[in-house]
C-alpha cells in the first residue's frame, strides 16, 4: 500500500471522525412545516374514526402539560373510556422543552397503560406499543393501528 | 444482542453457528479459516448493530483507521520517531474517540455545572474495543507484525464473544489464532461448559439476588436499619460479581466454539485474602491491559518508591474512571490504589502473620465498602450508607424490610456464596466414566434449560458492567 | 513480563472415553438449542394467553425509521420472547423453583399461606384519592333528591392478614377506610365493612384464595349493611346459594402459575322469585332474564359467571312496581352483589366507570333515581381515576 494512500486514509476517517461527533452532536432546529401540513401528512394513516377533536382544556387534564409551551396542537381522543385511541399533535414553542414534554407525554402512556393492565390485556397492549416521537419542535402521541407506517410519514412530513 | 435473550439463543447463535461451521471450501484450510473469519466478522456486525444501528458506524470508523495507522508503523520500521509519531497519531484518534463518546458530559460537568451540553448517548463496549484497540496499536509499535488484512483485524476487534463486555484480549495473545485455530470437540464441550455456567451465573444467580438489591436501592438511604444495609450490599456483591464473571464466562465458552482461547477473567474473586489478591482474580483482562499498557510505560516498580507510588495512583485513578464517567469510581478506583500502596509497602509484614480466615474477612469487609462507592454515585449517599451499616444512624438492628428480605433471600444467598468461595468446584466427581458423562450432562443441560426458563419468564435482565 | 498462562481448559485428554464425554455433551446441547429454533419456527404465532392474561407481541413492521432508531430491534427481542414455544411450561416451571427457594413473591402477588394468594397493592396516589372523593362528593351535592351511599370494601390481604407471607407488613386498611368516609361528605352515608366481614371469615371463606375479588359469602356479608343503609328488609333466610364451580382459578393463579389452589364458586339467589326482571346491556349483549352465565365456567375466569363480565352500564328492570331506582356504581366486586337487590327495586342501574362510554349526567337524566350506592375495594380506588372522569 502506498504511503500516499494510507496517508489519505487516515486523514479521510480523521474527517469521518469530525463529521460523526458534529452529526451526532447537532442541536434540533425547529421545523418550519406548518402543523396542518404534519396533521394532513399522517391523517390518512390514523385510526380516527369516531374520535372527536379535544380542547385546550381537555389536553391540559388529560396530560398535565403546560399549555404555554405549546404553539399550536391537533388532538382527537375518545368520549368512551374504554376507546384507548388517541392521536396528539404538538408544536412547541421552545424546542429545548422538546425532551421534558416528551416524557410527561410518555408518563401518561405508561400510567394509563397500567390502569388497563389487570382487566383489558387488549387495551393495555395498545397503549404499550404507543408512538410518541420527538423531532424538530414537534412531538407525535398516537395509540392505535399502524404505528410504523405514521412514524415514517411523521418524520418524512417534519423534514 | 445480549447473550441472556431468546434472540441471541435461539435465532442468532444457531444461525452463526451453522454458516461458521458449513464447510465452503473442503480440504482448503486456508480458505476456510478466511470464510471463517469473515462470517464471524459480519455476524459480530450485525450483533453490535442490534443494539447501536447508528453507532456500529463509529466502531467500523474507528477500525478502518487504526489498520490504517498499523500498516503505516510497519512501513516505518526503520525510523523509530517516525513510528512513534505514528503511534501518538493513533493514540490520539482513539482517546479523543472515547473521550468525547464517554466523557465529555463529564468534562462539561467540571467546568460548568449549568452547562447547555448535551453529552451523547454512549456507545456500548466503547471502552472495551478502544483498549483492545490500543493493544494492537502499542503492540505492533512494540515489533508485533501489523495485519495485512483488514478482515482478520477487525474479526479481533468486533468478534461478538468479547465485544460488548470483555475480557480484554491483547493483540499478541490472539493474532495466530486469528489465522489457524482448531476446534476440536474438546474445546467445543468445553466451550458449551463455559456457556451454560455463565448463562446460568447470570440469569439464575446474578438477576435473581439483584432483585433483592433493587429493592433496597429504591429504599431512602437514611431509613435502612443496620440489617437491611448490610443484606443490601450482600446482595450487591454477589450480584456484580456473578453478573460479570457469568458474562466473561460467556464469552470464553462462545470464543473457544469458535476456535478460540481467552485467558479467564475471573478467578473467584472472593476468595482473596488481601487486596492485592483480589484484584488478580478480578477482571484479571483490565488489570493485565492497564499493567502492560500504563504501568509498566510509566517505569512500573523499577523505579524510586516515590514514583513507584505515582504510578500505583496513576493506573488505579484511570482504573476507576474506566469503569464510569463519575467521580464515585474515580474515588473507587482511587481507594483501592492507596489501600495497594498500604498493601505494599507497610502491611507486607504484618499481613502474613495474621490468621488466614481473619485476612479473607477483612478482604471481603474492604471490597464490600467499595462496592458501596461504586453503586453510589452520590458521595453522601455512599458515605450515609456506610454509616447506615454500622448502625451510626440511630437506626434499629432489624426492622421489617430486613426481615422480609431474610426470610426471602438467604437461601439464595447461602448457595450463591458458597458457589463465590469455590465450594462445588472442590465437589468429588463420579470415577466412574459412564456415571460421570451422565452426571455432567445432566447437570449442564438442567442449568441450561432452567436458565432459559427463567430468561423467558423474567422481563428483569440488566448487565450492571453495560456502562462501558 | 510474567503472564500467567491461567487454566484455559485445556489439558490435552487423549483418550477417547472423554470424546464420548464431549460428543454427548455437544449433541445434548445442540439438540436443546435446535429443537426449540426449530418448534418456534413451525408452531404459529400466538395473538393471546390466557395463561398470563395479556395480548403477546406480533412480528414488527420493518422500516428504516424503526431500524434507525433501534425500534424494530426491541420489538423483535419481544415478539420472539412473547411466540417462544413453550413458554407457558417455561413460566411455570420457573414458578415452581421460585416456590423451593423460598420466594414468597411472583408477579406481583404475594404466595401466601394455607394456598392464599394475594395481590400486591400499589402505593397510594393521594392526589388521585382526593380528586375521587371531590368528584364523589360533589355528586352528592349536585344531586339532593338522590340518597347516596359509599361501600368501600377492604381486600384479602387485610381480611386474612394472618395468611400473609411472613414479614411482609401492609397499610391498616381499616384506618385507611375510616380516613376515606370522614373525608366523603355528610350527605353521603358510609357502609360498615370491615365488620361485617370479619365477622363472617369466621365461619366461611369471604375472599377467594386465587382471585382478588370477595366470595360471595364475603358479598353476602357485607349486602346486610348496605340492606340496613337502603333502608330494605332483608335477612339471610330470604336468600340461598348454590356452587356452581369447586374449579376455580382466578387472577391470581395466573400470576402464580405454581399455585395448586382453587376456588368453588357459589351463586346466592333470594327464595322468592315472584319478582321477575330482565337485564338491557344496551347493544353489548342480548337482553338476558338471568344474572348467571353458566358458559364463563368453562373458560378460565369462573368469576364472570356473574354477569357474563364487565360492562359500562346495565339496566334490570323488575316487575315490581312504583318501587324504588337504585343506581350502583361499582368496581367488579358489586357483580355477585347485585342479584341480592333485585327483589327491592323497581329498576338497577349498574354502572362501571372503567368502561362506561357517556357521562353520569347523560344517565340522571334518563330517570329518577331515588338511590346511589358506590360499591368500590380499596385497592381499585386507590388507583383507578375513572370515578372522577365520569362523574
Amino acid at each position: 500500500m502506498k504511503k500516499i494512500l494510507l496517508r489519505l486514509g487516515e486523514l479521510l476517517c480523521v474527517a469521518a471522525l469530525i463529521a460523526f461527533i458534529v452529526f451526532v452532536s447537532s442541536e434540533e432546529k425547529k421545523s418550519d412545516v406548518p402543523i396542518d401540513e404534519v396533521y394532513t401528512s399522517v391523517e390518512t394513516l390514523c385510526d380516527l374514526e369516531g374520535l372527536g377533536k379535544g380542547s385546550v382544556t381537555e389536553l391540559k387534564k388529560q396530560f398535565a402539560l403546560d399549555t404555554e409551551s405549546i404553539e399550536d396542537f391537533y388532538y382527537y381522543r375518545s368520549d368512551s373510556v374504554m376507546d384507548v385511541r388517541e392521536l396528539l399533535i404538538l408544536s412547541l414553542r421552545d424546542i429545548t422543552l422538546q425532551e421534558s414534554t416528551q416524557e410527561i407525554i410518555r408518563t401518561y402512556a405508561n400510567e394509563k397503560k397500567q390502569i388497563f393492565s389487570s382487566y383489558a390485556p387488549r387495551e393495555e397492549e395498545m397503549l404499550a406499543s404507543h408512538l410518541l416521537v420527538a423531532k424538530n419542535g414537534y412531538i407525535l402521541f398516537y395509540v392505535g393501528d399502524n404505528t410504523e407506517a405514521v412514524a415514517s410519514e411523521f418524520t418524512k412530513a417534519i423534514s | 444482542m445480549v447473550f441472556s435473550s431468546a434472540t441471541f439463543l435461539f435465532a442468532f447463535l444457531p444461525v452463526t453457528l451453522i454458516l461458521y461451521f458449513f464447510r465452503l471450501f473442503p480440504g482448503n484450510e486456508k480458505k476456510e479459516i478466511s470464510k471463517k473469519n469473515i462470517i464471524l466478522l459480519l455476524s459480530s456486525l450485525l450483533f453490535y448493530a442490534w443494539g447501536e444501528p447508528v453507532y456500529v458506524l463509529l466502531m467500523m470508523l474507528s477500525i478502518l483507521f487504526n489498520y490504517l495507522i498499523g500498516r503505516d508503523m510497519e512501513m516505518h520500521r526503520e525510523n523509530k520517531a517516525k513510528m512513534r509519531l505514528i503511534l501518538i497519531a493513533g493514540l490520539a484518534f482513539n482517546i479523543f474517540a472515547l473521550g468525547f463518546f464517554k466523557y465529555s458530559g463529564f468534562i462539561a460537568d467540571i467546568f460548568s455545572s449549568e452547562s447547555d451540553f448535551t453529552a451523547p448517548s454512549l456507545p456500548v463496549g466503547i471502552s472495551f474495543y478502544t483498549f483492545q484497540i490500543i493493544s494492537y496499536i502499542v503492540d505492533v509499535y512494540r515489533g508485533t507484525p501489523a495485519q495485512k488484512k483488514i478482515v482478520p483485524f477487525a474479526c479481533y476487534i468486533t468478534m461478538f464473544p468479547q465485544l460488548i463486555a470483555g475480557p480484554i484480549v491483547q493483540y499478541g495473545d490472539i493474532e495466530k489464532q486469528l489465522y489457524s485455530r482448531k476446534i476440536t470437540s474438546q474445546k467445543m464441550a468445553a466451550g458449551i461448559i463455559f456457556f451454560i455456567r455463565g448463562l446460568g451465573k447470570k440469569v439464575l444467580f446474578a438477576n435473581t439476588i439483584g432483585a433483592f438489591y433493587t429493592e433496597v436501592s429504591a429504599l431512602e438511604v437514611s431509613s435502612l436499619s443496620v440489617a437491611t444495609a448490610w443484606l443490601g450490599i450482600i446482595c450487591y456483591t454477589l450480584q456484580i460479581y456473578f453478573d460479570f464473571s457469568g458474562y466473561s464466562d460467556m464469552a470464553v465458552g462462545l470464543g473457544k466454539m469458535l476456535g478460540f482461547d481467552f485467558y479467564m477473567n475471573f478467578n473467584f474473586p472472593y476468595k482473596a485474602k488481601s487486596v492485592t489478591e483480589f484484584w488478580r482474580r478480578w477482571h484479571i483482562s483490565l488489570g493485565n491491559w492497564f499493567r502492560d499498557y500504563v504501568y509498566i510505560p510509566l517505569g512500573g516498580n523499577r523505579v524510586s518508591i516515590p514514583r513507584n507510588i505515582f504510578n500505583i495512583l496513576t493506573v488505579w485513578t484511570l482504573t476507576g474512571l474506566w469503569h464510569g464517567a463519575a467521580w464515585n469510581f474515580i474515588a473507587w478506583g482511587a481507594l483501592y490504589g492507596l489501600l495497594l500502596i498500604i498493601e505494599k509497602f507497610l502491611l507486607k509484614k504484618i499481613l502474613d502473620k495474621i490468621p488466614s480466615f481473619i485476612r479473607h474477612a477483612g478482604t471481603m469487609l474492604v471490597v464490600m465498602i467499595g462496592w458501596v462507592f461504586f453503586s453510589h454515585e452520590s458521595f453522601t449517599d455512599a458515605f450515609t450508607y456506610i454509616k447506615a451499616m454500622f448502625g451510626l444512624l440511630g437506626n434499629p438492628l432489624t426492622d421489617s424490610v430486613s426481615a422480609y428480605l431474610l426470610s426471602g433471600a438467604w437461601l439464595s444467598a447461602v448457595i450463591m456464596s458458597l458457589s463465590a468461595f469455590g465450594f462445588f468446584e472442590k465437589l468429588p466427581r463420579p470415577k466412574n466414566f459412564r456415571i460421570n458423562t451422565a452426571v455432567m450432562t445432566v447437570a449442564y443441560m438442567l442449568i441450561f434449560i432452567l436458565s432459559i426458563a427463567y430468561l423467558i419468564s423474567e422481563t428483569y435482565n440488566p448487565f450492571l458492567y453495560f456502562r462501558f | 513480563m510474567n503472564k500467567e498462562k491461567n487454566n484455559s481448559g485445556n489439558n490435552k485428554i487423549k483418550s477417547s472415553r472423554g470424546r464420548v464425554t464431549f460428543f454427548v455433551l455437544i449433541l445434548s446441547f445442540f439438540l436443546i438449542v435446535g429443537t426449540v429454533s426449530f418448534t418456534g419456527i413451525i408452531t404459529p404465532d400466538r395473538d393471546f394467553s390466557e395463561n398470563e392474561n395479556r395480548v403477546l407481541a406480533s412480528m414488527p413492521a420493518l422500516t428504516l425509521q424503526s431500524l434507525a432508531d433501534g425500534s424494530f430491534m426491541k420489538k423483535a427481542e419481544t415478539y420472539l420472547a412473547d411466540q417462544f414455544p413453550f413458554r407457558d411450561t417455561a413460566i411455570r416451571f420457573k414458578s415452581l423453583v421460585d416456590r423451593a427457594l423460598g420466594k414468597t413473591e411472583e408477579n406481583g402477588a404475594y404466595v401466601g399461606k394455607n394456598g392464599f394468594l394475594f395481590d400486591k397493592p400499589s402505593a397510594p396516589d393521594k392526589t388521585k384519592i382526593t380528586d375521587v372523593i371531590l368528584s364523589v362528593n360533589r355528586f352528592a351535592e349536585r344531586n339532593t333528591d338522590i340518597d347516596v351511599s359509599f361501600a368501600l370494601v377492604p381486600n384479602s390481604t387485610f381480611i386474612y392478614a394472618d395468611n400473609l407471607p411472613d414479614y411482609v407488613s401492609l397499610p391498616d386498611q381499616k384506618a385507611q377506610i375510616k380516613a376515606f368516609y370522614g373525608k366523603l361528605s355528610d350527605e353521603i352515608t358510609p357502609v360498615n365493612t370491615v365488620k361485617p366481614l370479619l365477622h363472617a371469615s369466621s365461619e366461611h371463606q369471604v375472599f377467594y384464595k386465587t382471585d382478588h375479588h370477595w366470595t360471595t359469602r364475603g358479598a353476602f356479608s357485607v349486602f346486610s349493611e348496605i340492606a340496613r343503609v337502603l333502608e330494605i328488609d332483608a335477612t339471610e333466610a330470604d336468600f340461598e346459594f348454590f356452587t356452581v364451580s369447586d374449579s376455580f382459578k382466578g387472577t391470581l393463579s395466573s400470576k402464580v402459575t405454581s399455585s395448586p389452589s382453587a376456588d368453588s364458586v357459589e351463586i346466592c339467589i333470594p327464595k322468592d322469585n315472584s319478582v321477575r326482571f330482565y337485564i338491557d346491556f344496551y347493544g353489548e349483549k342480548e337482553k338476558s332474564s338471568t344474572f348467571f352465565y353458566k358458559d364463563k365456567l368453562e373458560t378460565k375466569n369462573h368469576y364472570e359467571v356473574f354477569l357474563g363480565g364487565n360492562y359500562g352500564k346495565l339496566t334490570v328492570t323488575t316487575s315490581l312496581e312504583g318501587g324504588r331506582k337504585l343506581l350502583i356504581i361499582k368496581d367488579s366486586f358489586a357483580n355477585c352483589l347485585i342479584p341480592l337487590l333485585t327483589p327491592y327495586f323497581s329498576k338497577i342501574t349498574v354502572l362501571d366507570p372503567r368502561y362506561m362510554t357517556e357521562g353520569i349526567s347523560e344517565v340522571l337524566e334518563g330517570d329518577n333515581y331515588t338511590d346511589a350506592l358506590f360499591l368500590y375495594n380499596v385497592n381499585t380506588l386507590l388507583q383507578d381515576t375513572s370515578i372522577r372522569d365520569v362523574l
